[in-house]
């Protein structure tokens, strides 16, 4: 059982920050904010990122393409699949920059701002590519994008240390068992 | 023999009422009662202390159960507050639909809001009715303020509202309003194409002849565009200027209705649609 939840947890802990960020964060964020800037919570893409910089950068493409499916799937009204493409090649990407040792803070959460801000433009992209919405690019991204980074990069950085815990936590019994 | 005299003379001089003391009688008295004064009083807080250590116990017994019940109060008034912001809520949601009752036959079901979508370029909100309640799609969705969207997907037991905000004319999935002027339905004819995220206005197109407009009147649907029922408000104009290619104006409508927030929701169920 134990076993069980430890192979699994990235499962659950992503279903439930998608849960969250639909839900209980749009009542958190304060009104005042809301009317001038507007702050989209992307947890579950924090976490892929996580997944691609602590784990390997293919479980983090398959994480980012299930979960943004089940974003678009969700919340589906005019086109599938920006959001699994989006999460899929930041997550992608963000793997591929893992170094060894050392490994710092400062850079990991680099690379997840970066992450975050690539995913940002992917999603205005295709909304503009396929004409779904005209909302300019300045606007867009002083009054959308970069307030949602860097929301999401407070959030990361709060949840930095227990998730790299979590995700780092399986590797080091492997190596440690050697006769 | 003469004690006994002086005994009973005594006793006969002090038997009636008597006049202020004699300075003997205060003296002595004064002086006895002070020092007794000086053992009572601490002997009283002892006693006192003793009878407080005996009480202990039962003070703290009593203050357990007090802080629990008080505890409990504080939740109850919580759940009684939170009542009554909902009961608040609900019978204006109540009053309004005996209103509109009388204005139009529709029927207006209630939904709750379950998420939104938390994407700036998509916001799409979740109610709790869906196909099995009989929701179709491009239903008119209205909070008592005034219209806020239209059914976009329907699936079983939920509905994705497309929000006012998307409304969009290159997009293919979004439609455009037809709407007129409250209190004066048959002349001024609009469309209502798109949204305008920087003012928050929703851009109405079309206009042919903007003399009978004027800043300030309210905007309802007219129901001509057959998708959305006609009389529903949608807001309020801001500003009337010229159009594309200086044939038609153009005029910017503020929404009644916020967007941000939203708890329930009316979907507006047309007879002749079902």
């Amino acid at each position: 059982m134990g076993s069980l939840f430890s192979r699994h947890y990235p499962w659950l802990i992503l279903l439930g920050l998608l849960i969250l960020q639909g839900t209980i964060v749009h009542w958190l964020i304060p009104s005042s904010w809301q009317s001038q800037v507007y702050v989209a919570p992307h947890f579950t893409l924090v976490f892929v990122l996580f997944i691609g910089l602590f784990r390997h950068r293919h479980s983090a493409l398959v994480y980012g393409l299930i979960f943004g499916l089940l974003q678009d799937f969700n919340y589906y009204s005019s086109i599938l699949g920006i959001y699994s493409f989006g999460m899929g090649l930041s997550g992608y990407l963000a793997g591929l920059t893992q170094r060894r040792q050392p490994n710092l803070v400062f850079y990991n959460l680099l690379i997840t701002g970066l992450g975050l801000l690539t995913f940002e433009f992917i999603n205005y992209g295709i909304n503009r590519l396929f004409k779904l919405i005209d909302v300019n690019w300045e606007f867009a991204l002083t009054h959308y994008m970069l307030p949602s980074v860097l929301f999401n990069l407070l959030f990361a950085l709060l949840f930095y240390v227990p998730m790299r815990k979590l995700l780092e936590g399986k590797h080091s019994p492997a190596t440690g068992t050697d006769d | 023999m003469v004690g006994l005299i002086c005994f009973f003379i005594l006793m006969g001089l002090t038997l009636g009422a008597r006049a202020p003391m004699t300075w003997p009688e205060k003296f002595i008295k004064d002086s006895v009662s002070w020092t007794q004064g000086l053992f009572y009083k601490p002997a009283a807080s002892i006693a006192g202390f003793f009878e407080d250590i005996r009480q202990l116990r039962v003070i703290y017994e009593e203050n357990k159960t007090l802080k629990l019940t008080l505890t409990q109060y504080a939740r109850d008034t919580q759940r009684l507050n939170e009542l009554e912001a909902q009961n608040k809520r609900l019978m204006e949601a109540l009053g309004f639909t005996e209103r509109q009752r009388q204005a139009n036959v529709y029927k207006y079901r209630i939904a709750e809001v379950v998420t939104i979508d938390p994407d700036p370029y998509n916001s799409t909100v979740t109610i709790n009715l869906g196909d099995a309640d009989g929701i179709k799609e491009n239903m008119a969705v209205m909070t008592v303020d005034g219209l806020v969207g239209r059914v976009s997907k329907v699936f079983g037991f939920h509905s994705n509202v497309q929000l006012l905000t998307e409304i969009n004319d290159t997009d293919t999935n979004s439609k455009a309003i037809a709407v007129t002027v409250k209190g004066n339905e048959s002349e001024p004819f609009g469309m209502i194409e798109s949204y305008d995220s920087k003012t928050g206005e929703l851009v109405m197109n079309k206009v042919e002849q903007a003399d009978s407009l004027k800043v300030g009147d309210t905007i309802i649907t007219s129901g001509l565009g057959q998708v959305f029922p006609k009389g529903i408000e949608v807001g309020t104009i801001a500003s009337i200027g010229p159009g594309e290619f200086g044939i038609t104006y153009k005029v910017m409508v503020k929404p009644k209705a916020t967007f941000s927030h939203i708890r329930e929701v009316f979907v507006v169920e047309v007879p002749e649609v079902k």
